[in-house]
């Protein structure tokens, strides 16, 4: 946990600068009578960020001894698949960044499909069949019924 | 009783509210009990479900997936010794035993019996503290106030058992996020870089999906498939023989769970463990405690349905969330224009009111729905993960999308998620954070009003009784957690030397 400290507490205290940076740059636009602006609870959230990032540095350096390299990055549990999660990551990310494009119904089949896959289910007929028909389900419920938006792409609805 | 309280009640009783508690208790027996959801989960993907509905309807729908989310986790931990909610651990104790020996009907019944009078005990309790302290926090001016969601917000060290200084870093990240958008005082634009998406400030529901369904489905990603079938498990309802063992547990359990319950942060599992260890000293059958007593099933139980109408004092009286259920109601409820605290009994009574009852009729409900639906509920145990799972996600971005009909949203869950991620990896907890997306538009503003009332004295946070009282709870909240791991050291210290 000592690298993962280490790593979590200088990204947090890079943050913590940019934001606090920003903070300096805000309009002041108080009373001008001793009166908190704009600027006053990131200033704040700064001084927060910066102590206690500071503190799980120190934290983090105090076990450096028993840094054990990589290993330490990675999950404890030696069964768990880490490529699933992060194919799994990269698809919500690809799905979403399309859905601006294809829309809903265009995109969640390939999204339901791919995520069926990468979850183990290798059955083509049970795949197919749900990518299309869950989607398709969800869909109209949402938009006949509940009466709601659905995101439409700006190349396909 | 007032005519607020009648209007409310009837505004509870009305079918569509009904209907909707039903069918919310159904989905949320569902939702607590499949091993990788969370009651969070399914109010979360319910939640976009309630934009059709009228406040008084959608409310009764997410009180219905609360209630029945409660019992739910005690299913799992009867029947697959998995608990579907970290309050429903102590359950699988006596629980699990009881299935094994071919009994899981008996405990099931028993479970949701005892469910039920712990319910409608804490219903009872929150529909005469509510209005009472209400009438205390209206007096309350800005610095009170200040105090008062400062206090809301140290439960964060209940949360932050592991390490404190990641918790309270966890609460800073939230509050940058709500610094971003208009200022709540002078309405300046802070951190929206000429944005109009971020102008409009980071909405804090696509914030929470993103939070906690997001790293859910990468975690059980990571697990693959897990198959469970249901078990056979013969007569449900308790005989009266069972009933009459059953009065002293269930009784210690609803008084712990209500208690434990209306303080904020103090948690679930506390409380369902306490009831366990009070109910197995008060027992004339303490030893047959952990192998299959209905004891053991009882006053957990009572305390884990309990806890949810204690939970809801302090989020309906003064605004602060107990648990993270209650952060995603009180969010809820801000979707549908209403804030909940003490303002909220004067300007919408009747809604307030109904509120009460909704978790009276949502209590009934699950308990109804269990007894009905049980056999059809614990097959579903049985639905694969590879379907639930892109299902889980399609309803989350359905839900962000009508929000606001914005894909600035989706990506802000998306964000969220990864940030999520982020924090799991650190171990750092995200609950802290809710907390701060929740409290800390109130915090900030609070703040800066008392401050600038007094022209930016300070004094005025200890010069306010009220202020005073509650900044000195939160020391007390925050200290309490290192107390007692001293105190438990210390004792461990005495132990071998005895």
């Amino acid at each position: 946990m000592a690298l993962r400290n280490i790593i979590g507490a200088i990204a947090i205290l890079i943050f913590a600068l940019w934001y606090g940076d920003l903070a300096t740059v805000l309009p002041k636009r108080d009373m001008g009578d001793g009166s908190p602006g704009p600027q006053f609870f990131p200033y704040l959230i700064t001084i927060m960020m910066l102590f206690f990032s500071g503190i799980l540095l120190i934290q983090g350096l105090r076990g450096i001894r028993g840094i054990s390299g990589i290993a330490d990055l990675l999950p404890k549990d030696k069964e768990y698949n880490l490529m699933k999660p992060i194919g799994g990551i990269l698809l919500i990310g690809l799905y979403f960044g399309m859905l601006k494009l294809f829309g809903f119904l265009w995109c969640t089949p390939f999204f339901f499909a791919g995520l069926m896959w990468i979850n183990g289910e290798r059955r083509p007929k049970i795949v197919l069949g749900l990518s299309i028909v869950v989607p398709l389900f969800l869909y109209f419920l949402f938009r006949d019924i509940f009466l709601l938006p659905l995101p439409q792409g700006s190349l396909l609805g | 009783m007032n005519v607020d309280m009648i209007q409310g009640f009837f505004m509870a009783l009305a079918p569509t509210s009904i209907m909707a508690t039903l069918f919310g208790a159904f989905m949320g027996l569902i939702c607590g009990m499949m091993p990788g959801m969370t009651t969070s989960a399914g109010i979360i993907i319910l939640f976009p479900l309630t934009f059709i509905l009228d406040p008084t309807t959608a409310v009764a729908l997410l009180l219905g997936v609360f209630a029945g989310g409660m019992t739910g986790g005690s299913f799992s931990a009867i029947l697959i010794n998995i608990p579907g909610s970290p309050s429903a651990s102590a359950t699988l104790v006596d629980g699990h035993p009881l299935t094994q020996k071919g009994e899981a009907g008996r405990a099931l019944g028993i479970s949701i019996i005892s469910g039920l009078t712990g319910g409608i005990f804490s219903f009872l309790c929150l529909l005469l503290i509510a209005p009472q302290l209400t009438k205390v926090a209206l007096q309350f001016r800005s610095a009170d106030l200040f105090g008062l969601v400062f206090f809301g917000m140290s439960v964060v060290s209940a949360f932050a058992a592991k390490s404190i200084v990641k918790g309270l870093l966890s609460v800073a990240l939230g509050l940058v996020v709500i610094t971003v958008g208009m200022d709540p005082v002078v309405g300046t634009a802070r951190y929206s870089f000429d944005n109009t998406n971020m102008l409009a400030g980071i909405h804090f529901i696509p914030a929470l999906i993103g939070l906690f369904a997001i790293p859910e489905i990468v975690k059980v990603l990571g697990e693959g498939e897990v198959r469970k079938s249901a078990k056979k498990f013969g007569r449900v309802l308790p005989s009266w023989k069972d009933i009459k063992t059953i009065r002293l547990p269930v009784s210690i359990g609803s008084v712990i769970g209500t208690f434990i319950g209306i303080l904020p942060g103090a948690g679930g599992p506390i409380a369902v463990f306490i009831a366990y260890d009070y109910a197995k000293k008060a027992s004339k059958n303490s030893k047959e405690f952990g192998k299959g007593c209905i004891e053991g099933v009882a006053a957990p139980e009572s305390a884990n349905s309990s806890i949810a109408g204690g939970a809801l004092v302090p989020m309906m009286t003064l605004g602060i969330p107990g648990d993270p259920i209650t952060a995603i109601l009180i969010g809820a409820l801000i979707v549908h224009g209403m804030t909940p605290g003490p303002l909220l009994f004067v300007e919408q009574g009747p809604f307030a009111y109904s509120v009460l009852f909704s978790y009276f009729v949502a209590i009934c409900s699950t308990a109804t729905v269990a007894f009905l639906g049980l056999r059809i509920i614990v097959k579903l145990l049985s639905i694969p993960r590879s379907v639930l799972l892109p299902l889980i996600i399609a309803l989350c971005v359905l839900g962000t999308y009508a929000l606001r009909n914005s894909f600035f949203d989706i990506y802000v869950m998306l964000f969220f998620g990864l940030l999520a991620i982020f924090a799991k990896w650190l171990d750092m907890p995200v609950v802290p954070l809710l907390l701060a997306l929740v409290l800390g538009p109130q915090l900030e503003e609070h703040l800066r009003v008392a401050l600038t009332s007094s022209r930016g004295d300070i004094s005025i946070l200890y010069t306010s009784p009220w202020c005073l009282f509650f900044l000195c709870l939160s020391v007390i909240s925050f200290a309490w957690p290192f107390f007692l791991e001293w105190w438990a050291r210390a004792k461990a210290k005495r132990q071998p030397q005895a």
